[in-house]
Order: C-alpha cells, then sequence, then structure tokens
C-alpha cells in the first residue's frame, strides 16, 4: 500500500466505524469535556471558543476511531492528561505574550524559578491520575492476571 | 505585618491548587454583612473658634516642641524647611499639624527614623507637607476615633506611605504616596470604619491600597492607582483582628499598568502584582464604576485568601467597571468560592470562569486564577520575585501635586460626625 493509501486508510477509519448509541454518547460525552478544559487551558491566549470546538472534534474523530468503548475512555483519560500537562506550559508561554506590558521586565524572571517548577510538577502530578487511570482501562486484563486470582 | 503576611499561602503553597480545595473545611464563611460598603461623603468639618496657632520654625525649633507645646484645637502650623525628626501625637486630641507648603515642608527619617507623624490620640488632622525615607510610615494613626490627612505625600519610606489601623471616622484626600514595600494606603483592622480615601494618588509601592479587614462604611473612590506590583486590594488576613475583610466600595477609580517589577516589595504585593483590583478573601464589597486598563494578569479579581483559615470570597458585586488591556483576562473569580459573587454590566472582553462575560456557567470560580495568586506567592517567599529598593523609588512628581488652598486658614474638625 503507497503512503498516500495508508495515509488515506487512516483517516476514513473513524467513519467506517460503527458504534451503538451508549458508545457513541461516550465519545460525544469524552469529545466535549476535552473540548471545555482545552478551552479552559488556553483561555489566557483569548481563543477559549476556537480551542474548544476545534479539540472536541479532533477528539470525537480519533475516539470515535477506535475498537472498543474501553479503547475510547482510555484514549480520552489520555488526552485529559495531555491538555492537564499543558496548563503549565501554557501558562508560562502566557508570560512572553505580555513582556511589552508597562513595568513588566523581562520574562525569564518570571518563568525561570522555582515556583514555575513546582507548578509545573503540580500539574504533572494530576494529569498523572487519569494517565494511571487510562493505563488501568487498557491494560486492566494484563492487570487483574498480575494481581492474581 | 510582612512576617505575619509570609505565613500568607503557605498552606496552600504546600499542597497547591488541589490542597486548597481540601483546605475548605477550614473555611470561615460566616457571618458579616452588618454593615453597608459605602460611605457617602458627609459635610465639610466645621472650624474651631478658639484656637493657637504654634508657629515653626519662628517660636519652636522642632515640629515636635511645638506639638508638645499645644492644646487641643490648636494649629501647629510648619513653615518650609527640612525637619530631620519624628513626630509623636500622643497627648493632645484634635490638633491640626499643617505645612505652609506641600512639597517645601518635609520631614526626613534619613532612613533611621520610625514614622513621619504618629497620632494615638481621637481627631488628629496632618495636612500639607511631605514625609520621606523612614524606616517605617510617612504618616500614621493607631486606634483613634476621628482622623484625617489632607495634602499629603509619602515617598521612600520602607513600609507604608499613609497608614491607619484600628481606627473610625477618618479621611485621606489629596494625597500621594510612592516608594513603599507594602501599600501606599492603608486602612486596616476597622469594622466599621466610616472612613473615606478620594482624590488620592498612589504609584511605585508594592500595593496601591491594602485594607486588611477592613470595611463597613468605607469608601475608596475617585483616586488613580498605577505602576505599583498590584492596584486595589481589599484583603482578609489572620494577622489582623475580626477576619475576614467585609464590606467597602471602590468605586469611580482610574486603577492602570500596576504590574510594575521594579516597585519595592517586602510583604505580599507580589502575590497578586499584575491585577488591577484584587478582592482578596472579602465579603459583600462593591467594586463599582472603575476604569481598569493594562494589567499583566488580571483586571478585576475575586479571590479566596488562605492564612491560617481559608477564606472564599462570597457575595462580592462587581459593576458597570470598564476593564481593558489586560495580560490574561479582564475579570475573574478564583477557586474556591462562596457563592453570590456578581459581575454585572461590566465592559470587559474576557474572563475566567466564562460566564462572568456573559458564557455558560460551567464553574463557579476558576482554579487557574488562584494558580496564579499562588505561583507568585511561592517566587515572592522563595526569593525569585522581581522588585526594586524602596530607597530608590522614584521621587514624585512633586509639580502635579498641588497644595491646599489657603494654608493659613482656621483648623477644623478631622471629619463631621
Amino acid at each position: 500500500m503507497s503512503t498516500v493509501d495508508s495515509l488515506r486508510e487512516r483517516a476514513r477509519a473513524p467513519f467506517d466505524q460503527r458504534h451503538d448509541a451508549a458508545t457513541t454518547a461516550l465519545v460525544a460525552g469524552e469529545a466535549l469535556v476535552l473540548g471545555l478544559v482545552a478551552g479552559w487551558v488556553v483561555t489566557d491566549f483569548g481563543v477559549r471558543q476556537l480551542a474548544t470546538v476545534v479539540v472536541a472534534l479532533a477528539a470525537g474523530v480519533l475516539l470515535y476511531g477506535r475498537a472498543t468503548p474501553r479503547d475510547i475512555l482510555a484514549g480520552g483519560l489520555y488526552m485529559l492528561a495531555a491538555l492537564l500537562a499543558l496548563f503549565p506550559v501554557a501558562y508560562e508561554l502566557h508570560t512572553f505574550t505580555v513582556t511589552g506590558m508597562a513595568g513588566v521586565g523581562s520574562p525569564w524572571t518570571h518563568v525561570l524559578t522555582v515556583s514555575d517548577l513546582l507548578v509545573l510538577v503540580l500539574f504533572l502530578a494530576v494529569a498523572a491520575v487519569p494517565a494511571l487511570l487510562a493505563f488501568l482501562v487498557q491494560n486492566w486484563t494484563a492487570v487483574r492476571g498480575r494481581l492474581g486470582p | 505585618m510582612p512576617l505575619s503576611r509570609r505565613r500568607l499561602l503557605r498552606l496552600a503553597g504546600a499542597a497547591g491548587v488541589t490542597g486548597s480545595v481540601a483546605g475548605a473545611a477550614l473555611a470561615q464563611d460566616a457571618g458579616g454583612g452588618q454593615y453597608p460598603a459605602n460611605q457617602p461623603r458627609r459635610d465639610p468639618p466645621r472650624e474651631y473658634e478658639e484656637y493657637t496657632v504654634h508657629r515653626v520654625p519662628e517660636a519652636y525649633d522642632s515640629i515636635q516642641a511645638a506639638v508638645e507645646a499645644a492644646e487641643p484645637r490648636d494649629l501647629v502650623l510648619v513653615g518650609p524647611g527640612v525637619y530631620r525628626e519624628a513626630v509623636s501625637v500622643t497627648d493632645t486630641p484634635q490638633l491640626t499639624i499643617r505645612g505652609t507648603d506641600r512639597n517645601e515642608v518635609i520631614l526626613d527619617g534619613e532612613f533611621r527614623r520610625e514614622d513621619g507623624v504618629l497620632a494615638t490620640v481621637d481627631d488628629v488632622v496632618v495636612e500639607n507637607m511631605t514625609a520621606r525615607n523612614y524606616q517605617r510610615n510617612g504618616f500614621f494613626w493607631s486606634s483613634v476615633t476621628g482622623w484625617r490627612g489632607s495634602y499629603l505625600t509619602a515617598h521612600n519610606n520602607r513600609v507604608y506611605g499613609i497608614y491607619n489601623i484600628d481606627s473610625t471616622h477618618g479621611r485621606y484626600d489629596n494625597c500621594y504616596a510612592s516608594g513603599h514595600t507594602d501599600s501606599g494606603f492603608y486602612i486596616g483592622q476597622c469594622k466599621p470604619c466610616y472612613a473615606r480615601i478620594e482624590d488620592v494618588r498612589s504609584e511605585h509601592n508594592a500595593i496601591g491600597y491594602s485594607g486588611t479587614n477592613a470595611g463597613g462604611y468605607l469608601t475608596v473612590a475617585n483616586s488613580v492607582w498605577r505602576h505599583n506590583k498590584a492596584g486595589v486590594v481589599p484583603n482578609t488576613l489572620d494577622s489582623e483582628a475580626d477576619p475576614p475583610q467585609d464590606a467597602a466600595r471602590i468605586e469611580g477609580n482610574l486603577v492602570e499598568h500596576n504590574s510594575n517589577d521594579d516597585a519595592p516589595d517586602a510583604a505580599f504585593g507580589y502575590a497578586t502584582s499584575g491585577v488591577g483590583i484584587s478582592v482578596a478573601g472579602g465579603i459583600n464589597n462593591e467594586v463599582f464604576d472603575n476604569e481598569v486598563r493594562g494589567h499583566a494578569n488580571y483586571g478585576i479579581a475575586v479571590l479566596p485568601m488562605i492564612d491560617d483559615n481559608l477564606y472564599r470570597p462570597r457575595n462580592n458585586l462587581v459593576r458597570g467597571n470598564t476593564v481593558s488591556e489586560s495580560g490574561r483576562v479582564d475579570l475573574a473569580l478564583g477557586a474556591p468560592q462562596a457563592g453570590d459573587n456578581r459581575f454585572v454590566d461590566n465592559d470587559a472582553g474576557s474572563s475566567r470562569p466564562g460566564h462572568l462575560t456573559g458564557g455558560l456557567r460551567l464553574l463557579g470560580g476558576d482554579p487557574a486564577v488562584t494558580v496564579t495568586l499562588l505561583e507568585q506567592y511561592l517566587q515572592l517567599e522563595n526569593g525569585d520575585a522581581p522588585m526594586g529598593d524602596w530607597q530608590n523609588a522614584p521621587e514624585p512628581p512633586f509639580d502635579e501635586l498641588e497644595s491646599m488652598p489657603n494654608p493659613e486658614r482656621a483648623p477644623r474638625e478631622a471629619v463631621r460626625r
């Protein structure tokens, strides 16, 4: 299969899926939550609505293309973890957009500090929760097997 | 004060935003609402009919010598000169200390004396002079009923410019303060305060106005707050009596460009840096009809405050303000909050959460707003916050600071009550 055909195949995959109503509702719910979280992450850049719509649509397409409800749930949780981990990055990046304002000095004095590192670690810790849940959902059979009968 | 404030948010610093939510069990949300926020204008203070004028330097070598010779209702009238002294008024109520020229009558602490003028008796009025280079405050009233500061300039004093604690019935008007490591203007620990701040200007301080646990008939109006780290900050702290801060009106002010990295700071100014008006842990406040612009973080923010207890903001009304050019968003409500915080009829372009500017209500308050407070507080606590030196902060624009009209006129009571 050529590269073009392969890409075409991948792009068509979500639309080849046919899920039942409950699974479709799960996709829609996850996509909505992911869109809202994405909007929340980038609010400071003034693109909340755009991010909400784009991420919700993209997440919906990607999740709908997954084979099972378990894959869909795990995929959504991984995406949520990624968005939460992105929050401190977006938060710090915003500092660079206000350097021209009256009184605001070098952005590096606001970004390269221990407290910024703490905020990053805090959000990585929060993001680890849905990531761990996603891992458990996706690998539940193996995890249960390791835990014993 | 600075040590107490350094305790501020320590819990949150350790536990982060999630900790603050867990800490809601400690929330002090009860009470409040006993007094309205607004202190209306009162009739002009009445002149004293019988009084003696004590002239400095003509009749006394120092202002303190004139104060000690004076009787209640007298006027200590100070001529041009640099007075290297700290004046205390501890025995003579209803005294007026007045300069003949605001910019030429200068009290100088030479970076070693504590306060320019300290008043601990009732109805002391200080007018038309400048205090600079003191280790504590430029002008200071403590535990009095009746106080007034008019046409005063305080600059490059270590802690506060014009300061008032545990006092009622008073007014600051036509004053200027710059270059302080806490606030230019301060009213603290009064409930009710029966006080007004109006027609003042505060620049290059850690905070323009700070009002810790101050409220009830307290109005901050028609003033300019600019180029501080933080603009106007009514706030709650356990380090002062009777928290939470309850019922102040912030009305008709120009609040702009309070994101000043070069302003001095020693307490917690940087925690709210880049915010025009912060209601920090307060309840029943009214933020009306202010022009707020050019802040790196938020134009107007209503936030929780964590000291020994968690104080969630409640029943604050933000109405009719014009907010623009904010770095993050114009209007902000932090989480956790205790409800009934209303943002109504403001001209603003963006908010956290979105419903403050008309979007769908999904969150009561937004934790991202509280993250800003936490991150900046931790930066301050770790010694990483950018700040200038109070001794070298820019001098006031003296040519823009008018002296009081007719300084020879009769002394007047502090405020009509």
